[in-house]
């Protein structure tokens, strides 16, 4: 399981758009973005830069940190399919994992617990040099 | 040079984000590397940052073209391939509207300040509809 501290350089990212940590475990991580309730056409702003940190902390939990090492996201997609209202809780699954390659797939939820987003995006691993 | 609605996005401010130039082919945003928009590997920008600074570019494109007495309504669809790690002190952001109706499709490419290098290619979809 990944620790808190590997994640701190974003902690200003996070705090400044709105995001927080909830969990990281197993494949699966969980983040909460604060509703934008004066902003009706940007809710979904925090909500993109949400759902690449929780696959890549997902992805960060099914490596292995003695061998391995993140090396970025290569490409992920998102769709909004329903307007959200409230907080949005955004959970990622890493869904496969290759030599140099995690498969994470990602779902958005609103206050409703209302699915209104979908995702997925693949981050690159590479093996340490030492190794 | 006029803001380019950037003033009704509440993150431009903090992510240091700007308006380069505009004109009818195309929009260009500048966004000048700080302590927040930082958080990649590699000391690089963060790649959710980048996804988010496309889809702000995105909308002010739309903007520009978007007729009188309609307005953008939500991000539908928005996809980010990487290329290289952001770690240029400015990452501009080309904007062109490839689509408008009902929806309105923009592809956006994030660049070095001299718009060679291509760190991202981003392809965003907005809904488009009548003000309330």
């Amino acid at each position: 399981m990944a620790k808190p501290e590997e994640f701190a350089s974003t902690l200003q990212v996070e705090d400044a758009l709105g995001i927080e940590r909830l969990e990281a475990t197993n494949g699966m991580a969980r983040y909460r973005v604060e509703e934008l309730a004066k902003y009706s056409h940007c809710q979904t702003l925090a909500i993109t830069t949400a759902v690449d940190l929780a696959l890549v902390r997902a992805a960060s939990t099914a490596i292995d940190h003695e061998t391995e090492e993140m090396n970025g996201t290569v490409e992920y997609n998102i769709s909004y399919f329903k307007t959200p209202v409230g907080n949005a809780i955004v959970t990622a699954h890493v869904s496969g994992r290759g030599t140099n390659i995690a498969v994470v797939e990602v779902s958005i939820t609103d206050a409703n617990q209302t699915l209104f987003g979908l995702g997925r995006g693949t981050y690159s691993v590479i093996t340490k040099k030492n190794n | 040079m006029r803001d380019g609605n950037l003033s009704q996005y509440p993150f431009a401010d903090i992510l240091g984000i700007s308006l380069d130039s505009e004109d009818d082919e195309k929009i260009v945003l500048r966004m000048k590397r700080n302590e927040v928009n930082v958080g990649g590997v590699r000391n690089s920008i963060n790649g959710g940052i980048l996804a988010t600074y496309a889809e702000i570019a995105a909308h002010v494109a739309i903007n520009s073209k978007i007729l009188a007495g309609s307005e953008i309504k939500q991000t539908q669809d928005l996809s980010a391939a990487y290329l290289e790690s952001a770690v240029s002190d400015f990452i501009m952001a080309e904007a062109h509207v490839q689509r408008m109706g009902r929806t309105a499709t923009v592809t956006v490419n994030l660049k070095d300040e001299m718009l060679e290098k291509t760190f991202c290619i981003c392809r965003v979809t907005c809904s488009v509809g009548k003000i309330d």
